[in-house]
């Protein structure tokens, strides 16, 4: 790893993953970024839109989602099963959750996503109609499809310490190609999503509230002394 | 936490954290030396995914700056990357000051007289520099 912060979201890095040309980002990272622009951040090489389906990971047990009250994880609903939330996600999740916010907004592949936690549903801020539900759930090996886009082999087991959970992951399995597979990828249907399609959304009001929030504005923290 | 970059400040505004509010020093050896060149940027909800918006302030005479401070850099446009941050924007924009780039012009009628008579040009620049950059 050639430093111990990712270059697109300059904080430790979570999940990271490899790029054929070297360069290690975190995985929501690279995958955020390739929504715009499906080159290394770094190099400018260009990324094929199949290595999103198998990402080579940095460290194949470090994939981590984390656990609460010594039983509790975050999902959010997949095609035919769950995602666990990443380890930053989800901790930032159970922060609003236990603070008993209704709602929270996450920063996630740089989009904003809304978190009801009455309806329990999360929705792109921007795209409220596009709803997923989400639950904060024991462990459940049989539905849980992977951590945040990497797929996992079911073989998660809470370990004794009870606040980390490892996992296996697995090269996608011949029915997890199936074009649904495909279609289930949010990331990718957004693929017709320009930049300037994004930049024209910021309103004043959506800033402001984003302000409120204290959101996505981790980088900013570290980008204010130059 | 990166070093302080000689020449270059940017502020976040007290009501809106990602608006910055940015002074550039002109370069040495340029016309714009002396100067102390105003700019705002802000940082777009989907930045550091896409590139934040930067324009000038302070009236300059430069063949990439446009009366309204638009610039012209590659690096705020098609070649913006998430890599970048604002201290590399910033050094890339204060490059600009030093290497004006008539042959990809924004304000044509400033890069015309850069490419027909280069000193004439720079005289404006160095001209405009005192009257509107060196009031503060």
């Amino acid at each position: 790893m050639e430093s111990e912060l990712c270059s697109i979201c300059l904080q430790k890095f979570v999940n990271p993953v490899r790029l054929p040309c070297d360069h290690t980002f975190c995985f929501l990272c690279v995958k955020g970024a390739a929504n715009v622009n499906k080159r290394c951040a770094i190099c400018r090489q260009e990324i094929a839109d199949s290595y999103f389906d198998n990402p080579t990971l940095v460290d194949e047990t470090a994939i981590e989602a984390p656990v609460f009250d010594d039983q509790f994880q975050w999902f959010y609903e997949g095609r035919n099963g769950w995602w666990l939330y990443d380890k930053r996600t989800g901790e930032e999740l159970e922060t609003a959750f236990k603070s008993g916010e209704k709602r929270c907004e996450l920063l996630i592949a740089g989009y904003v996503y809304v978190i009801d936690f009455d309806a329990m549903l999360q929705y792109r801020r921007n795209e409220p109609h596009r709803k997923r539900r989400v639950k904060r759930d024991l462990p459940d090996s049989a539905s849980t499809k992977g951590v945040a886009g990497i797929r996992i082999l079911n073989t998660m087991d809470v370990d004794a310490s009870g606040d980390q959970q490892k996992a296996t992951p697995s090269a996608p399995s011949p029915s997890d190609l199936s074009p649904q597979s495909a279609e289930e990828n949010e990331e990718s249907e957004r693929k017709n999503e320009t930049a300037e399609n994004a930049a024209t959304r910021a309103t004043d009001e959506q800033l402001s509230s984003l302000l409120t929030n204290a959101l996505n504005l981790r980088r900013t923290y570290h980008e204010t002394y130059l | 936490m990166a070093e302080p970059v000689p020449g270059i400040s940017a502020i976040p505004d007290e009501s809106n954290a990602r608006y910055f509010h940015v002074v550039v020093a002109g370069p040495e050896g340029s016309p714009f030396e002396g100067g102390v060149f105003k700019l705002e940027l802000f940082l777009p909800e989907e930045y550091p995914m896409s590139a934040p918006k930067v324009r000038f302030m302070t009236k300059i005479y430069h063949p990439n700056i446009d009366k309204l401070g638009r610039i012209c850099l590659d690096i705020l446009k098609d070649k913006w990357s998430p890599a970048l941050q604002i201290r590399t924007v910033l050094l890339s924009i204060q490059a600009l000051l030093s290497a004006p780039n008539p042959d990809d012009p924004l304000a044509n009628d400033v890069a015309e007289q850069w490419k027909i008579n280069e000193g004439e040009a720079i005289k404006t620049a160095r001209e405009w520099t005192r009257l509107y950059a060196m009031s503060g």
